[in-house]
């Protein structure tokens, strides 16, 4: 059974913007997920309908087997409590601790303070982090900052990993190792759905590749590992160049060739995942 | 124990540790709150008290409707006797009994302050032999006593008849205004209450500013509503609670401190009621109340 599966999926925002037009796939258990596309693409959108932070308008979204749009209020935040969701923005509360932001979740599940330590301390030491428990994120840099979010996103021990421009803000060598981190854990099995529209970062670490734009799912591959170079994954310098491994792609062609394309509008805004708009 | 148990009880330590730290996020706000409803709450309990003593003090001045007849030093107890026969025949008369000149001394020294009684030398306080006319309070009409008082003064043993209270109709109708002002002020109380009621939501809405982002984190890692509402509820009865109560302590202290007074210098032998155990539920229950109610209205208006 796919975890995730979505089935002629629209989401039109009340100011009449269609984020999403008849958008089908299905991910399954174990996968890494890269979700492409420029801004505005759909990609947030697509994030937040899994989120149930959104409804679709039409179609059907499932996850974990169930459908999201008769899920009820009271069960939504059981859902989440397998998602880990991390952003571009860390959203870290600044007056608690790195320790404290990590557990900030372990309390809704009523643990014990030495579970909660426990938890807590592991999930530091395996983003090596432990050292900065007792600092305040504005001391941290942007990855250390990252890392942290991604730690208490990892400390609920979710089955799903939903990134939504995760290295955003941070520069290439960071991007790789966070991406790096992500793999590792989706090698030990976790499913990971990563938003970016990093092209170096896809280039880097070839996996199964949804490309969006416009709210069209216009792509969905899984590119090769071509080079020699790229057997082991990731790189540890910003290549100047970095040689393209998707094919770079005519996004006009690729609309053209959909089979009966909706007529789109001329600008679209797109609530982004921290709900503010996002000109395309 | 079982776990759900365990767990449930994890949880609601955490809102209260929540719920505390929620007071210190706008701790003058917070201390505002909490003496504003001790403020209210000390009013409606002294203005309920107050009014209670006064309201009691002119029922019973009504309500103990009696006239003293002070008999002439020379009539026997034999004429007494036809004479309080007489009168306990009349309408409305409950009783008729005689008093010694030192049970009428001892009256009258009853009426003055201790401390002035002590200065006085012995047996220069009055005291005449008496009849004390008893009336049923709750029917007697005051023509009757005057009818009883003017006949009274007719007969040659009686010497003096002591007025029956004049306007007692007056006072009468004072004790109900009282008792109308008594409920304006619960009312007025009652107002007070509900627009600091509005002060104590202001608060809590302003610490579920300070937690929106929070908030929406814990929203996306799982939490139902009532994990987030559940601190904002215990800072809202902490507050009500600590409030109420406190105004409830200082009604007490300035009943306590006003019936010595009334006690030690006006010879008052009437305290101002203060029922402690009713007064101390009625202000927890009354806090909880408070607390809910605003915690409610907050988090209506802010949960993300």
């Amino acid at each position: 059974m796919p975890l995730v599966s979505l089935h002629q999926v629209h989401k039109r925002y009340p100011t009449g913007t269609e984020a999403l037009s008849g958008v089908s796939f299905s991910i399954e258990p174990g996968e890494f997920v890269f979700l492409s596309g420029p801004s505005g693409a759909g990609k947030s959108t697509l994030l937040r309908l899994l989120l149930h932070m959104e409804i679709a308008t039409k179609g059907d979204v499932l996850l974990f087997g169930r459908n999201l749009a008769a899920l009820s209020r009271s069960s939504v935040p059981y859902l989440r409590r397998n998602i880990g969701a991390i952003f571009q923005d860390f959203r870290l509360l600044p007056d608690r601790t790195v320790f404290e932001n990590v557990a900030v979740g372990l309390h809704i599940l009523g643990l014990s303070r030495k579970e909660i330590k426990q938890r807590v301390t592991n999930t530091l030491y395996d983003l090596s982090i432990d050292r900065y428990a007792q600092a305040f994120p504005s001391m941290l840099s942007g990855g250390e900052q990252q890392r942290v979010a991604i730690a208490r996103a990892l400390v609920m021990h979710p089955a799903l990993i939903l990134a939504d421009e995760p290295t955003g803000n941070l520069d290439w060598e960071l991007s790789n190792d966070i991406v790096r981190l992500f793999d590792d854990l989706n090698a030990k099995g976790t499913t990971v759905i990563m938003a970016t529209h990093d092209r170096f970062l896809l280039n880097a670490f070839p996996r199964r590749t949804l490309l969006l734009n416009k709210g069209f799912l216009i792509e969905d591959f899984q590119p090769s590992q071509t080079s020699d170079d790229e057997t082991e994954e990731g790189v540890d310098e910003e290549p100047e160049e970095v040689p393209p491994i998707i094919q770079p792609l005519d996004i006009t062609a690729a609309l053209r060739n959909l089979h009966t394309p909706p007529p789109l509008p001329k600008q679209q805004k797109i609530a982004g995942i921290d709900g503010e708009e996002v000109s395309s | 124990m079982s776990k759900p148990f365990v767990t449930g009880a994890r949880r609601f330590l955490h809102a209260l540790g929540e719920g505390f730290k929620g007071l210190f996020v706008a701790p003058g706000q917070t201390l505002a709150c909490i003496l504003s409803l001790a403020i209210a709450g000390s009013l409606l309990v002294l203005s309920l008290s107050f009014a209670d003593l006064a309201v009691s003090m002119l029922d019973r001045t009504t309500r103990n409707t009696e006239v003293l007849v002070y008999l002439k030093e020379q009539v026997t107890s034999k004429e007494i006797m036809v004479l309080m026969d007489r009168i306990k025949g009349r309408p409305d008369v409950l009783a008729v009994k005689y008093l010694t000149a030192d049970q009428d001394r001892a009256l009258n020294e009853e009426l003055l302050p201790q401390d002035i009684v002590a200065s006085m030398p012995e047996g220069s306080i009055p005291g005449q032999h008496a009849l004390n006319i008893a009336f049923d309070s709750g029917t007697v009409d005051l023509q009757v006593i005057e009818d009883l008082s003017k006949f009274l003064k007719t007969l040659e043993e009686v010497d003096i008849v002591a007025e029956p209270p004049v306007g007692a109709a007056r006072v009468q109708a004072l004790a109900t205004v009282i008792q109308y002002g008594q409920v304006i002020a619960a009312i007025l109380a009652a107002l007070l209450l509900g627009g600091i009621l509005f002060f104590v939501v202001g608060t809590l809405a302003r610490t579920m500013d300070s937690r929106l982002e929070e908030m929406a984190i814990l929203k996306l890692l799982g939490a139902t509503d009532l994990h987030l509402k559940a601190p904002l509820y215990i800072q809202g009865i902490v507050q009500g609670l600590l409030g109420l109560i406190a105004g409830a302590v200082v009604a007490k202290v300035i009943i306590a401190a006003t019936n010595g007074y009334i006690v030690a210098t006006l010879g008052l032998m009437r305290p101002i009621p203060f029922n402690q155990p009713l007064v101390f539920t009625l202000a927890a229950i009354g806090g909880v109340l408070v607390g809910i109610l605003a915690a409610s209205i907050a988090s209506l208006r802010r949960l993300p």
